[in-house]
C-alpha cells in the first residue's frame, strides 16, 4: 500500500492529476472520520476534508516519506481542524447540555455511539481550543500524548500539561452539569 | 463512579460511531485546478529571487562608481579658506 502511495505521490508531483485523485479516494474516509471530531456539521466537515487535501497537494514536495502518508495527512487535517476551532473561538456558542438526550436506550446497557459522541463533543467544546484538541484526539482517536505533540509541533511536556489541565476542567464541567446523575444508568 | 471514568466510558462508545461517507475527490481536483490556473500567471519564487539578485548587483556596481565622486560638503565649505585659516 505504501509503495502504491509513493508511486502516486511521485506521479502527482510530475503533474498526473489522476494519481492525486486516487490518493484522495484512498484516504478521504479516514480524514473525514478525523474531521468529524472537529465539527459535527457535515458541510463544515466536508470543507475541512477538502482543505486538508488541497493543502496536502500544495505541500506535497515537503513530504519525505519518513512516516506513512496517512500520518502526514492526519497532521494536516488536525491543524486545519484546530485552525477552524480557533476561528470559532471568537463567536463561541455551546450546545446546551440540557438539550441532549441522556436517556438509557431500551434493553441496552450502552448509549448509542452517535449519541455518546454528541454528548462528549458538547462537553469538550467548553474547553479552550488547545485543551479540547488534546482530549478530542485522546478520547476519540486513542492518540497517545507523543503523537498529539508531534502532530501539533508542541513539546511532550507541554501537551501532557494541557491534557492534565483539560481533564481537571472537564471533570468540573461534568460535575457542574450533573453528568454523573444524568448517566447514572451507565455506572 | 468518578466523572472522568464516565467520560472515558462515553469516549469508548463514541469511538464506534460511524461517521459520514463523503466523496470530495472531484471538488478537491477542481479546487487544485483553479489554484494552478491562478498560480500559472505568477513568477515562481526562485525566478523572482534570481531577478532581484541580478537587479541588486547592477545597482551595487553603479553605486560603487558613484561613491568615488561623492565629496564631503563640509570639506568643500572650508576649501576656499585653506590659506586664510591658521590650522
Amino acid at each position: 500500500m505504501e509503495n502504491l502511495d509513493w508511486d502516486d505521490i511521485q506521479a502527482s508531483l510530475g503533474g498526473d492529476e489522476a494519481a492525486f485523485e486516487r490518493l484522495v479516494r484512498r484516504y478521504q474516509e479516514q480524514i473525514a472520520q478525523l474531521c468529524w471530531r472537529f465539527s459535527r456539521d457535515s458541510a463544515v466537515c466536508e470543507r475541512l476534508v477538502q482543505d486538508t487535501f488541497v493543502e496536502a497537494y500544495m505541500s506535497l514536495r515537503s513530504y519525505k516519506a519518513k512516516a506513512p502518508f496517512l500520518h502526514w495527512l492526519k497532521k494536516i487535517a488536525t491543524r486545519a481542524g484546530y485552525r477552524f476551532w480557533k476561528e470559532q473561538d471568537k463567536e463561541k456558542r455551546f450546545v446546551p447540555l440540557e438539550e441532549l438526550d441522556f436517556a438509557a436506550p431500551d434493553n441496552e446497557q450502552e448509549l448509542e455511539p452517535g449519541k455518546a459522541a454528541e454528548i462528549l463533543h458538547a462537553m469538550l467544546e467548553r474547553l479552550d481550543s488547545s485543551e479540547r484538541l488534546v482530549l478530542t484526539l485522546m478520547y476519540f482517536e486513542d492518540c497517545p500524548i507523543k503523537e498529539i505533540a508531534e502532530r501539533m509541533g508542541w513539546t511532550g511536556a507541554g501537551t501532557k500539561m494541557r491534557a492534565m489541565r483539560a481533564r481537571r476542567k472537564l471533570k468540573k464541567i461534568a460535575e457542574k452539569e450533573k453528568i454523573l446523575e444524568k448517566l447514572e444508568w451507565m455506572q | 463512579m468518578d466523572a472522568i471514568k464516565i467520560i472515558e466510558k462515553l469516549a469508548k462508545t463514541a469511538q464506534k460511531e460511524k461517521t459520514l461517507q463523503i466523496d470530495v475527490s472531484k471538488a478537491v481536483m477542481l479546487e487544485i485546478g483553479l489554484l494552478r490556473q491562478e498560480n500559472a500567471g505568477m513568477i515562481p519564487f526562485e525566478w523572482f529571487a534570481g531577478i532581484s539578485a541580478v537587479a541588486a548587483s547592477i545597482i551595487t556596481v553603479f553605486s560603487l562608481n558613484a561613491w568615488r565622486y561623492i565629496a564631503d560638503p563640509f570639506i568643500q565649505l572650508f576649501m576656499p579658506l585653506q590659506g586664510v585659516l591658521p590650522w
